[in-house]
């Protein structure tokens, strides 16, 4: 379909309990076609239709690296996402997209990739994840980094265990809160920098998470020797059209749906209203 | 085609120009409501055309930009979902448009257009002809002239009509414009050097006549770009502001929309997208509840970095005020474009009591 | 305002300069106008519930339901009510109130979120005086000093807000007395902070002291800073004209009541101190609550506001509807779902505006018979046993009377949806069915009816003035006052909830909270050591809950606030009452 606004209709193929309000979607386009020619890059992410209910944003949580259909892991919070969540597979839903800049995979290569995420700021990191494992020699060592509020609010905790069997792969895991049978650790994301060996000369720090998270993840990075520009994150804004027309996601005159939402810590820093 | 394409037409042969151009299009021109007001509708018969009025408060953009447009239609035929795109209404022809809001329809013809083309938008544009009225007298409110939005145009018109007395003046911009010259070529004759004499004193006398009473962008601008504003400044405007949304909605380069689905009625529901408004708290709202600009203050502060600010110039080549004055008209407030330019500039605010 | 359609059902709105209210203004609910039609869930055809459930009906069957339950709950002598709406037109109310005196024979007919408006009225301006210009905008610009009492009027009322903004550009004064910061106290020359129990003894103070300053018998202390209250007193006193602005709140009516005496008082003495007589505006919720009210909607008064004993409007009325109508009081709104065992609702949804929703919605579980009247499936649409889908806002013709008594005509500008009919047709097709002899097919004769009723609106003649009840004395101030929000609920509004643009604060405050919350002064959660969104358990004398809390300097001290759509939740500590004292400890 040529209309700009216009989204292409999707079949949802499986979908996946994350935990009780967060499920992840395998979905491809009905026309095989446009499944083929659709390309994208990790961080980017689609504005998906529920048709009669509306449009939201939501991050391609899968990675380009395997074709064949998309993923999107959504937390159920609301009008759209209800109406989603009382979709079962094989429903159709539209898809459109993809938007904004994505991930510069290109310039991560040859580096060490360190990923931090807080709640549901994985899937977009997750996507870059599978990238890298994909193209596993063009990397240098992974450390991922990731805290939730509770142990059940964890997602993706099949892949957690199986990147950490990879080689030069560490993952450390975190809940705010601990319950019974979780013998993790306890605190809040910052404090796993100092069970791993971070280094700040050759990395790229990707972070991810609710914005007060990535606050205070930034500072300790930063203070742990990273460039703001090797720290890079991702901004959020309430969003409508996902392609620069609708002006709900400007932060001064960046359009955080086209020139982001993925910005390293410098542009941020001068980014002003 | 400029200068030279020019031509002039006799006022008494108008009417049969319109009657021609009303036989194979819709015209949509000021005139008469039932009640007395002066609204941009359309016309059934040339009589009906406005040819000395204010310019009406209802924006023009709404037929370029409706107020509710459908984009699409989601029906659901054996189970599965078609997307039909939305039908665009056939040619129309916008009369006796006033500059400045020919500037702004062709603002926002390229806010769409910039980087990722919005081709709705596009076809809307295309099926309209714009013929305006150059101002030979400035309105009440105006200040196109700091604007460089009239009160005549050298560009961004079909058509520019001027009153040079018995006879209008007329410019072709476009081939569309010429199009409609070509529906009755026997009542327009080429223009003399007289008329474009009568049509060059009409423009000087206009302008003269808008005197020192204008709207100071460049300070404000200078100000603003690099946040020099005070942020008291915007804190004390803010209760002079009702959050009413007129300003946005009647603005003719204001182009902020939502999106939303019409419920299904008969299975088939519609995509529309929606005027939205950036004074509106929950514009930025987001699925958290965390609102980036919560503080009206932090809006009003928004919209006019949105309108004045050079880092929004170098992007759009012009500021977001086509100086209509639409917005000191229906302000519930003071917080309209002059007044607040004007506060800026003098860095105090005091109710807006300068122009009461 | 215009409203135009685009020929596909969707309208745009377009405000109108000769209008001689808005002048071309308009606010964001007069924006989101066109919405209504199109993004709310529409009631599309008549509904009858069977077998616990509601299903499709043609007109015939459900009006022949609705007219045999009414039939034979009266014929069995139960009581019957019929609530007309602030959300109707005139005509629909007019026959609202045929149907209940004329057809019901019952005097239980009342308009939603009348009472809090009616009870502001000055007893002065509940007569003919009313429709003198008195209450008209220009006259409000007009005036030097402007008396806001309560509320957030920038919010709900704009277009009065706006008058009072001219009011300051000419360099008049604003007095604000009222519990939380607002746009407007912002502005104010002088902003009194008060809480409900406050509010009197404040009004009274203020008049004592402006009339004294007046006739010259009182002086700030010599070297003393003069108070808020003798700064206030200082603006009045040399003022030509002034204007009191009642917005709405909630609290019992007899509270209400006295904040009205009491205002009108302070009116009566600013006249005889030789100032010129004040303008008083209460402002209603609803768009034509002021109508409703006209109309008669109300349990104690005839249309046209008179007496229920005029023998003159008797007359006129059984002349016009034939037979003896019922001339009794009625309950309120506020006791009727509980009184009846038959209900006809037109065009409002009770459990939107009830103290106490819960409550409410069991007892329109327990009627016998609810027939209800709307446009949208509103929660006590989906309660209801036989549902007839009316015309919305733009759909259908009709008038209204706005705040200052201008009754204004609606013209429909798009067609309504294939099965719906206008409510006043509906009325009186109940009206038929009934065997009323008033039933009229046609809008004329609605109207030629209410001209009938009500020759002419300077015929009104004086209520009884209203009898003054002063405020309970209190020993001490409580140490802890659970108070709801203004009743004004953005989120209730129907034109908030039909417009995908506007819904969204509402929704979004809903879902942030969604287990209710209580707002409290940040200085008061320090000395409690609580922080946001900590819980609390409050305690009354009839019962006790936990709720998080959600901190806001504008509040004053010793108060706590429950958001009016969030009543429901703390319904356990304070029941219907619009205050309650309670204590507070930390859980
Ligand atoms: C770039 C981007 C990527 C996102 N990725 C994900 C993701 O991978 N997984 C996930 O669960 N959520 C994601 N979100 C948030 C997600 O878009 C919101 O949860 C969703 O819009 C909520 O919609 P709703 O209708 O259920 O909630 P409601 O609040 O009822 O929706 C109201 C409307 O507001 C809009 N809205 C509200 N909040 C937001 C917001 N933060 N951003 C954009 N629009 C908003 C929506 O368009 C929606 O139509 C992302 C948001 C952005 C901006
Ligand atoms: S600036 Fe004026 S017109 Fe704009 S929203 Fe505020 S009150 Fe309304
Ligand atoms: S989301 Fe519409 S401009 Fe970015």
């Amino acid at each position: 379909m040529p209309e700009l606004l216009l989204p292409s209709v999707a079949t949802i193929l499986t979908q996946r309990d994350e935990t009780p309000d967060v499920r992840t979607y395998a979905l491809r386009f009905r026309d095989f076609a446009e499944q083929g020619r659709f390309s994208y890059r990790p961080g980017q992410f689609l504005e998906l239709s529920v048709f009669g209910t509306g449009e939201a944003p939501f991050c391609l949580a899968s990675s380009p690296t395997r074709p064949g259909g998309v993923e999107v892991t959504v937390r159920k919070c609301g009008r759209l996402t209800d109406a989603l969540f009382a979709l079962a597979p094989g429903a159709e839903l539209g898809l459109r997209g993809p938007c904004g800049n994505g991930f510069d995979v290109d310039a991560a290569r040859g580096h060490d990739l360190v990923f931090v995420a807080g709640g549901i700021g994985l899937p977009p990191l997750r996507s870059l994840i599978w990238n890298v494992l994909d193209e596993r020699d063009q990397f240098g060592d992974i450390t991922i980094l990731y805290g939730a509020r509770t142990p059940a609010d964890l997602v993706y905790k099949d892949e957690l265990r199986e990147w950490e069997r990879r080689d030069h792969v560490t993952v450390r895991v975190t809940v705010d809160r601990g319950a019974p049978g979780w013998e993790g650790s306890v605190g809040m994301v910052p404090t796993l920098f100092d069970q791993v060996d971070l280094r700040p000369d050759t990395s790229l720090a990707y972070v991810c998470g609710p914005p007060i998270m990535i606050k205070f993840v930034v500072k300790d990075l930063l203070a742990r020797g990273f460039a703001a520009e090797h720290v890079i994150s991702t901004l959020e804004r309430m969003m409508q059209c996902g392609v620069g027309k609708c002006n709900h996601c400007c932060v001064g005159h960046h359009y955080l749906c086209r020139d982001g939402p993925v910005y390293n810590v410098r542009e941020i820093e001068e980014m002003w209203e | 085609m400029e200068r030279n394409a020019a031509c002039v037409i006799a006022k008494h042969d108008v009417h049969d120009w319109l009657a021609h151009i009303l036989d194979r299009r819709e015209i949509i021109a000021p005139t008469r409501a039932a009640n007395g007001d002066e609204i941009f509708a359309r016309i059934t018969s040339p009589g009906e055309v406005l040819w000395t009025f204010e310019n009406p408060l209802g924006p023009l953009k709404q037929f370029l930009l409706p107020q509710t447009e459908p984009l699409a239609h989601f029906k659901t035929v054996d189970g599965h979902v078609a997307v039909e795109a939305a039908r665009i209404p056939a040619e129309r022809v916008l009369f006796n448009v006033r500059s400045c809001d020919a500037t702004g329809l062709a603002f926002l013809r390229q806010m769409y257009a910039r980087d990722l083309p919005d081709d709705t938008v596009e076809r809307r544009a295309a099926a309209l002809t714009v013929v305006t009225l150059a101002c030979t007298m400035p309105c009440p409110l105006g200040f196109c002239p700091c604007t460089d939005a009239g009160p005549f145009l050298r560009k961004d018109y079909d058509l520019q009509l001027t009153d040079i007395g018995t006879a209008l003046h007329v410019e072709v911009g476009t081939d569309k414009g010429r199009a409609l010259l070509d529906l009755s070529p026997h009542l327009f004759r080429p223009a003399d050097e007289e008329a474009s004499a009568r049509r060059t004193t009409a423009e000087q006398t206009a302008l003269a006549s808008f005197g020192d009473e204008t709207c100071h962008f460049a300070s404000a601008m200078r100000r603003i770009s690099t946040h020099r504003v005070a942020e008291g400044l915007w804190e004390a405007m803010s209760p002079w502001c009702l959050e009413c949304g007129a300003c946005t909605h009647l603005c003719p380069t204001c182009y902020c929309f939502s999106v939303s689905d019409a419920p299904a009625t008969d299975g088939c529901s519609t995509r529309c997208r929606l005027w939205d408004s950036c004074q509106y708290s929950a514009f930025t709202m987001e699925a958290s509840g965390h609102n980036p600009r919560h503080a009206s203050r932090e809006r009003i502060k928004r919209r006019f970095h949105h309108k004045v600010s050079a880092q929004y110039f170098r992007r759009d080549g012009r500021v977001g005020c086509v100086g209509c004055g639409r917005c000191v008209k229906a302000c519930m407030g003071t917080t309209d474009m002059p007044t607040v330019v004007a506060a800026i500039r003098h860095g105090t605010w005091d109710g807006g009591r300068i122009h009461a | 305002m215009h409203l135009r359609g685009d020929g596909e059902g969707f309208l745009c709105v377009e405000p109108s300069e000769s209008h001689p209210v808005s002048e071309g203004r308009l606010c964001a609910r007069g924006w989101a106008a066109s919405d209504a039609t199109r993004w709310s869930e529409r009631l599309l055809t008549p509904q009858v519930r069977e077998g616990g459930a509601l299903r499709p009906a043609s007109w015939n069957e459900a009006l022949g339901v609705a007219v045999q339950a009414l039939t034979s709950l009266r014929r069995e002598g139960r009581p019957l009510g019929v609530l007309g709406s602030g959300r109707a037109t005139n005509e629909s109310n007019f026959l609202a109130v045929t149907l209940a005196r004329s057809a019901l024979g019952t005097g239980h007919v009342d308009a939603g979120l009348r009472d809090g408006y009616q009870a502001l009225l000055p007893p002065r301006l509940r007569t003919s005086e009313l429709a003198s210009p008195d209450t008209d905008f220009r006259r409000l610009e007009q005036t030097d000093v402007v008396v806001l009492v309560e509320g957030d009027v920038a919010t709900t009322h704009p277009r009065v807000a706006m008058a009072i903004l001219r009011v300051l550009r000419r360099g008049g004064h604003l007095i604000t007395l009222g519990r939380r910061r607002t746009k407007l106290s912002r502005v104010a020359s002088v902003s009194l902070a008060m809480h409900d129990e406050a509010r009197r003894p404040i009004l009274h103070a203020l008049r004592c002291t402006v009339i004294d300053t007046m006739r010259g018998t009182y002086a700030v202390a010599a070297g003393a800073a003069p108070s808020a209250l003798e700064r206030a007193a200082a603006l009045m006193a040399p003022a030509r004209r002034a204007a009191f602005v009642l917005a709405p709140f909630d609290a019992d009516t007899a509270v209400l009541q006295a904040t009205a005496a009491e205002v009108t008082r302070f009116a009566d003495d600013l006249v005889a101190s030789g100032a010129g007589a004040p303008l008083m505006l209460p402002l209603p919720i609803r768009a034509n609550t002021r109508g409703a009210l006209d109309m008669g909607a109300v349990p104690d008064a005839l249309p046209g506001r008179f007496p229920l004993d005029d023998a003159g409007a008797r007359d006129r009325l059984r002349t016009l509807w034939g037979g003896e109508p019922c001339f009794t009081t009625g309950r309120p709104a506020a006791e009727m779902l509980g009184a009846v065992s038959g209900l006809v609702v037109v065009a409002d949804d009770p459990l939107s505006f009830d103290a106490w929703p819960s409550r409410a919605a069991a007892q329109l579980a327990a009627l016998t018979s609810l027939v209800v009247l709307d446009s949208y499936a509103t929660p006590t649409a989906r309660a209801a046993h036989v549902v007839l889908p009316i015309a919305a806002f733009g759909e259908e013709e009709g008038t209204l009377t706005n705040l200052e008594g201008r009754v204004q005509r609606w013209r429909p500008c798009v067609d309504p949806p294939p099965n719906v009919r206008p409510a006043w047709l509906v009325l009186s097709d109940l009206l038929h069915g009934l065997g009323a002899r008033f039933a009229p097919r046609t809008l004329e004769a609605v109207e030629q009816g209410i001209r009938t009723a009500v020759p002419s609106i300077d015929a009104m003649r004086n209520e009884a003035p209203v009898p003054e009840t002063d405020a309970p004395a209190r020993d001490a101030a409580p140490r802890w006052l659970l108070r709801r929000d203004g009743m004004f609920d953005w989120a209730d509004d129907a034109l908030v909830t039909a417009s995908p643009i506007l819904r969204r604060d509402a929704a979004s405050a809903r879902r942030l909270y969604p287990n209710g919350v209580v707002m409290m002064n940040a200085d008061d959660a320090g000395s409690l050591g609580v922080r946001e969104g900590w819980r609390v358990r409050l305690h009354s004398s009839m019962g006790e809950a936990d709720v998080p809390v959600t901190l806001r300097d504008e509040l004053e001290r010793g108060v706590l606030m429950v958001p009016f759509a969030h009543r429901d939740r703390l319904a356990a500590v304070s029941g219907a009452a619009a205050a309650i004292e309670v204590s507070v400890t930390c859980v």
